[in-house]
């Protein structure tokens, strides 16, 4: 309680269920030929894990990466009920306690929510396309 | 390769078990009466008669849940359809719509919802102002704070932030719909009216289908756009959500985990399937020649009229954050005497301002940190378990699977609240 790492925990439990069914569904498009042609000659789960699924899932794990990265930093409400102390705050507490402090000096208010929105939308400027792909895996894959 | 039992069994296994046990333990709990730190003593049902008979707030909650997502499945899936048709119907040039119309679903609830408070603000916010000008309105109070209009202002700011992600899924679902069926229905005399509604709306109703869903679990799980925007709105006329965190005895959310779940849990996962199953690999090919009717490519004059009107829309889209941007180099006394103009001179100091005194530096830091080692555990976890079954031959793999997926169904509210209890009860 009241610390980063207990916040991780809470980000942690929250995302492993989404990108399990996710990932699962990757997953199962690597043709199996390749996983029975690696076990004759040998090789064990771990092994096909890391050799055949990982390079071949590639994006796939990287589209679960994206989405689930814009989902965490994004997230408010679990470091509202973990987080109290102002030097643990990320940045979502941060500008949600803008609107406290700031009732009478918008200025600032609005500044401070710039800063904060810029970033992200330089980051998804950037990487557009993976951004898109990552964010709609839940309704298809493009 | 039968029966075999390995790292991977064991941790789709275990997984399915922690994701399971806060919902269970959540059920257990409803059963009895306790402020959340003791057992509490059994009291079998009456948690649930006490919330369907007697709670009046819960019956508003449950009311003013279901006409804001009934509202907001019409909305989002009307725009997100007619943007999605608009883009389909130009000849080039939909990288940029496509792209501004989803931005905002890359910003968070809480900036979202920041913006649009101020949007709705009383005397310099955007709509006070737009009132002025146009000659009506009351410009003394803020739609947020009226009881009638508190909800449907929220609306404004829900529809803006994800109407984007629906165009995607419904370009997607344009670039699926073969034109032998338009040429087809062309030869025959059907009009555009008849068009879409036999050809465009069916072929997409799978599609249909993915956003009303997302749309429902998003509204379901709209708690932090709510709360940054009305701290639990005028006299309670808000999403019950809010009353998780309010009200004084936990089972009340667990309440709703029932009817919640039961739902949902129908067959959650043919609704995740139907969007995963989508053909992939031909999906960039189709790319080049789909629309609804792509007959209207030819047509300069309709291209021009068709951008015409994106644009419009596309300055809409865009207007909320670039207005945050121009406010936020203005001095207070500007943003009242001149609301629309560009900022002269730009006061950058405000940044710097902002910088320090919300301690940014250090939030951002945070926020990279934690972002960084969740998503770093949860593919640490995620993969082997989605191995595990993807793979191998695993007892009950429905059960388990079940047993991830109904938590994803439900709001993150309810299994937090649980989460908080077991957090408080371990002294950590």
């Amino acid at each position: 309680m009241n610390t980063l790492e207990g916040l991780i925990t809470l980000e942690v439990a929250g995302g492993v269920a989404f990108a399990t069914v996710v990932l699962t569904t990757f997953f199962r498009g690597v043709p199996r030929e390749l996983e029975d042609a690696a076990r004759i000659d040998g090789a064990r789960s771990v092994q096909v894990l890391r050799h055949i699924i990982l390079p071949l899932a590639g994006p796939g794990i990287a589209a679960v990466a994206v989405f689930q990265s814009v989902f965490v930093w994004n997230d408010y409400f679990a470091p509202l009920i973990v987080i109290q102390k102002p030097s643990l705050f990320t940045v979502q507490l941060a500008i949600g306690n803008f609107s406290n402090f700031y009732t009478t000096d918008e200025s600032s208010f609005f500044a401070g929510l710039a800063r904060a929105m810029i970033p992200p939308l330089v980051v998804f400027a950037v990487l557009q396309r993976s951004f898109i792909q990552g964010l709609t895996l839940g309704a298809l894959r493009d | 390769m039968q029966a075999m039992s390995c790292g991977c069994c064991r941790c789709s296994r275990l997984l399915a078990a922690v994701l399971a046990y806060p919902l269970a333990s959540g059920l257990l709990l409803s059963l009895r009466r306790t402020t959340g730190s003791t057992e509490g003593e059994y009291v079998g049902l009456d948690n649930y008669i006490e919330a369907l008979f007697r709670d009046d707030i819960f019956h508003q909650a449950v009311g003013n849940t279901v006409a804001f997502t009934a509202v907001a499945i019409v909305l989002q899936t009307g725009v997100g359809l007619l943007l999605a048709i608009l883009i389909s119907e130009l000849r080039r040039g939909r990288l940029p719509y496509r792209m501004m119309f989803f931005a905002p679903v890359v910003l968070s609830a809480v900036a979202v919802g920041s913006v649009w408070k101020w949007i709705y603000a009383p005397y310099f916010g955007l709509l006070a102002n737009v009132a002025a000008t146009v000659g009506l309105g009351d410009v003394y109070s803020s739609l947020l704070s009226s009881q009638a209009t508190a909800l449907w202002a929220i609306m404004g700011a829900f529809v803006w932030r994800w109407a984007g992600f629906n165009t995607v899924i419904y370009l997607a679902g344009l670039q699926s719909i073969s034109r032998e069926y338009y040429e087809a229905a062309m030869i025959e005399g059907a009009g555009g009216v008849r068009r879409f509604v036999h050809i465009t709306w069916l072929l997409l109703l799978p599609y249909t289908y993915t956003v009303v869903l997302l749309t429902t679990m998003g509204t379901l799980r709209i708690f932090d756009m709510m709360w940054i925007m009305t701290q639990g709105g005028p006299a309670a006329r808000d999403r019950d959500g809010r009353h998780i965190h309010l009200h004084d005895r936990v089972p009340l959310p667990t309440r709703r985990v029932r009817a919640i779940a039961g739902p949902y849990s129908v067959d959650p996962r043919g609704a995740v399937d139907v969007g995963l199953d989508s053909h992939a690999a031909q999906a960039r090919e189709r790319e080049r020649n789909f629309g609804m009717s792509r007959l209207m490519r030819g047509d300069t004059r309709v291209q021009i009229l068709l951008h015409g009107l994106l644009v419009c829309l596309f300055v809409i889209w865009a207007y909320p954050v670039v207005w945050t941007l121009t406010s936020s180099l203005k001095t207070n006394g500007d943003l009242y005497s001149v609301p629309w103009s560009l900022p002269d001179p730009a006061h950058f100091e405000n940044m710097t301002r902002a910088w320090v005194q919300g301690q940014l530096g250090q939030a951002f830091l945070n926020s990279a940190y934690v972002t960084a080692v969740s998503v770093s555990l949860i593919l640490f976890f995620a993969v082997p378990a989605a191995f595990g079954f993807a793979r191998l031959r695993l007892p009950f793999p429905a059960v388990l699977g079940l047993a991830i997926l109904v938590p994803l169904m439900i709001p993150s509210e309810v299994i937090l609240v649980q989460l908080f209890v077991m957090f408080a009860r371990s002294d950590c």
